[in-house]
């Protein structure tokens, strides 16, 4: 018995390998560890770093301009929030660790804008950054900010809006600077070894001080962020001001960006940083990348994705003016950039998971 | 008139009758009883500390019915914790000995509805626990515990046990006999680099052979095991060798309790008095011999029996009898101990087309758990289900429904992605049935940037 089962599966074996698509008799490139060391050091380390720094310079500069409000001081905040939130766009395509689990996409960023909760909350008073930081998503973050420098687009605040009879929105402004500042350096601390260190999980993923049992568990997460951020992009920031969540209806209210008219360059910020995190650069992918693991296993699946990338930047730099005047003046040409959008998601969710083996994770109910 | 036929027909009945008849030492049976009592109690316990119950039955809104288990509704919080504990205590009951059948029924009947009530958890091992915990609740085992008297039984009730466990791994190594697992090595292929960083094999794992030598000896194994446990020669290697795999898997993927399930199954293979022997060196076991008087092991039961292994080997066999490559399409994959055959992806977004001519695209993720999203994405019968919730919750008389159609595209087993169902059909004009009428044919050469612009 022990014979034929030994023949038998030699048989077995030289029949397989003969007709085996691949002829590689080498080591399958497992590269886990270095690949969520690059996406720690390289990819979400800085930009969360860079983002806190942001934040603490937006917020000097809003302690600057309160003290004195000028044209010249305002335009240079509503510059550094423009650049600020460009930054936030390349990092909350990120939604794993501590951003995820502390809630900070919510904190900094909760759209769409609530004008109406905006207004009341600074009729109340209270405009402290306790207050702030107690008052919930609705009233702090990004988003508050925008409103307060932006709105209403047509006529935007002047300086005036902030001094006299108005200094209570300046307050505000510079309270929820404050926050903001200190939710970037919270953020910045879960990741760094003077804080939390949730950088050293990424490493030590598959160690038992690590919050990943396995290494594949946290590349895993890493994969399907990266793919979560394109359905956000897809089924929030594109679908629904263009009407295809609302029977065709479009709703540029919905927007991400609706004063400051900045909604498709953070589109496009957050496309980039999704290329930047598959490559590990801002050019050809690294040794390590999602990207080059890609490359190893089936080219044309990067491929593929680098061609949809390029595609989507030039199908969102066709789109005249911002999102929230295109919707619906030019609704076809946000429709093009949401199918490259979407056929970018199908790539990630179907054919990056599949070739990798990427699956999410649920416990052992996921089984056979 | 009576024939000689009908002698020997009467003859031959008799004699497997007789022999099914024959006196066993129950001892075998009462410890599978209690280790088939502590998995449950595990299980159940597992999945309430693990948060499951919350996750797979208390924050979803949807549930997936299977068909013809429409009416199975979940209670919801607190009922569903009700129901677990129930489970729970019948089974730590079985545990303790206190068998009585109205407790295995309980914890038998208790467990499969919780399984019914969403496809989503669909496991093999479920479905194999629910099969064995009805043929225990008719087993007329009186013994407690294993180091007490044995009772005589009739030794047909586990020759119906041993049955049902050899035909799971018989079926499930005949579902192994495909190209992707024996040419492709997959989807071994792809799970075992991943697992690179276990200590000592882990290196070994990220070689191509390694994939191609466990594909073809999980196999062999599933194929021969049930006979090599049949043959008392060969009985303590092919025990051995369940030991070493289902150990080796249970270390290798998150499978729960299915490992140590199926070495307690195996348990079952041999001699029926061996749990007695065993305990002996330790417990004062009753030194009583088994009565040479059995009950008589009941003809309508050999008819239950025969009716149910008929429809053992019909539902494992069933996709073969059906169109395409049922890795793909799934019509016919539950319950046929199609274990670990695949790896697959999916992507889905639903399409509802008003009567006004406006649509609205549904994205899943938005109304289902991502365990469901998961699952569904790549199941049709799943896909149609959800199509028509959707269709419950968003029709109206403002806004009449007239079609939902699917854009779903899945990859299987390390392929690119290909459109998966139909998205020219009304998904539903389908039911569960025949909603594998939507799924489109596998096609191996497809270009899929070329598929997906069509």
């Amino acid at each position: 018995m022990k014979v034929w089962f030994a023949f038998v599966s030699v048989i077995g074996l030289m029949v397989a390998c003969r007709y085996s698509s691949s002829s590689e008799s080498s080591p399958v490139p497992v590269e886990r560890q270095q690949t969520l060391r690059l996406f720690a050091d390289q990819v979400i380390v800085p930009a969360i770093d860079q983002f806190s720094i942001q934040a603490r310079q937006f917020s000097e500069q809003a302690e600057t301009f309160c003290e004195a409000p000028d044209a010249s001081q305002l335009t240079r905040l509503r510059e550094q929030w423009r650049e600020l939130s460009q930054r936030w766009a390349t990092v909350e395509i990120m939604n794993l660790g501590p951003l995820k689990d502390q809630r900070f996409v919510s904190r900094i960023n909760f759209w769409p804008i609530r004008s109406e909760r905006i207004t009341a909350f600074l009729a109340a008073g209270a405009l402290d950054p306790e207050s702030v930081e107690a008052g919930g998503a609705l009233v702090r973050g990004l988003p508050v900010l925008e409103y307060l420098l932006f709105a209403p687009t047509e006529e935007p605040p002047s300086p005036a809006s902030f001094s006299g009879d108005h200094a209570d929105a300046c307050t505000y402004l510079r309270s929820v600077a404050i926050v903001l500042a200190k939710d970037g350096q919270s953020l910045q601390a879960a990741w760094s070894p003077s804080g939390d260190n949730f950088r050293q999980n990424l490493l030590d993923a598959g160690k038992a001080d690590s919050k990943y049992d396995k290494q594949k568990e946290a590349f895993d997460e890493l994969v399907n962020a990266i793919y979560q951020a394109t359905l956000l992009v897809e089924s929030a920031k594109l679908a629904r001001p263009l009407g295809k969540r609302t029977q065709g209806v479009a709703k540029p209210e919905e927007v991400e960006s609706p004063f400051a008219r900045n909604s498709l360059a953070r589109v496009k910020a957050n496309i980039a940083a999704i290329g930047f995190a598959l490559r590990g650069t801002e050019q050809e992918p690294v040794e390590h990348s999602v990207a080059a693991l890609l490359l190893a296993k089936d080219a044309t699946v990067w491929e593929d994705i680098a061609q949809i990338l390029q595609d989507i930047e030039s199908t969102i730099d066709a789109v005249p003016g911002d999102l929230y005047t295109a919707v619906e003046l030019h609704p076809d040409r946000v429709e093009l950039v949401f199918d490259k959008i979407k056929q970018l998601s199908y790539l990630l969710g179907a054919d990056v998971a599949g070739v990798l083996g990427v699956t999410p994770t649920f416990g052992d109910n996921d089984g056979d | 008139m009576v024939t000689d036929a009908d002698d020997a027909r009467t003859t031959w009945l008799a004699s497997l009758i007789s022999r099914l008849s024959k006196p066993i030492d129950s001892s075998s049976l009462c410890l599978y009883r209690i280790l088939f009592g502590l998995f449950i109690l595990i299980s159940v316990l597992r999945y309430i500390a693990y948060g499951w119950v919350e996750d797979f039955y208390v924050v979803p809104d949807y549930h997936f019915p299977y068909a013809g288990f429409e009416w199975v509704t979940n209670p919801g919080s607190p009922g569903i914790y009700l129901l677990f504990g129930l489970v729970a205590l019948s089974a730590a009951l079985l545990v303790v000995g206190l068998a009585h059948p109205l407790v295995t029924l309980i914890c038998t009947l208790g467990f499969t509805y919780i399984e019914l009530i969403d496809k989503t958890t669909y496991l093999n091992h479920y479905y194999l626990v629910s099969i064995l915990g009805l043929m225990l609740t008719v087993l007329p085992l009186k013994q407690r515990l294993p180091w007490h008297a044995p009772q005589p039984l009739a030794a047909g009730w586990l020759y119906a046990l041993r049955l049902q466990v050899g035909l799971v791994y018989f079926f499930a190594g005949l579902a192994k006999l495909n190209y992707d697992w024996l040419i492709l090595a997959q989807p071994l292929k792809l799970w075992l680099p991943a697992l690179d960083e276990l200590p000592i094999i882990g290196p070994l794992l990220r070689y191509e052979i390694t994939a191609y030598v466990a594909s073809w000896m999980g196999a062999l194994f599933d194929l021969s095991i049930g006979f090599l446990l049949c043959m008392k020669r060969m009985r303590p290697w092919a025990f051995a060798a369940v030991v070493v795999f289902h150990v080796l898997t249970g270390i290798f993927f998150k499978i729960g309790i299915f490992p140590w399930v199926m070495i307690a199954n195996a348990s079952l293979f041999f001699a029926p008095d061996w749990p007695r022997r065993v305990l002996r060196r330790w417990l004062p076991v009753s030194q009583a011999s088994v009565s040479t008087l059995a009950p008589r092991f009941p003809a309508f039961m050999l008819l239950v029996f025969v009716l149910h292994f008929a429809l053992q080997i019909w539902l494992p066999l069933r996709p073969w009898f059906r169109h395409g490559n049922f890795l793909w399409h799934e019509d016919g994959y539950r319950f046929g101990w199609k274990v670990m055959l695949m790896e697959k992806a999916g992507v889905a977004r639903f399409l509802v087309r008003y009567q006004s001519g406006n649509e609205d695209w549904i994205y899943p993720s938005e109304w289902l758990s991502p365990a469901q999203v998961k699952m569904m994405s790549t199941q049709a019968d799943m896909i149609v289900s959800f199509a028509h919730h959707l269709a419950r919750e968003l029709d109206s008389k403002e806004h009449p429904i007239q079609r939902i159609s699917a854009e779903v595209f899945v990859s299987f087993n390390g392929r690119r992605s290909q459109r998966f169902i139909d998205p020219q059909v009304n998904l539903l004009g389908l039911d569960q049935w025949s909603a594998y009428q939507a799924v489109l044919p596998w096609q191996e050469s497809v270009s899929v940037v070329s598929g997906r612009a069509q």
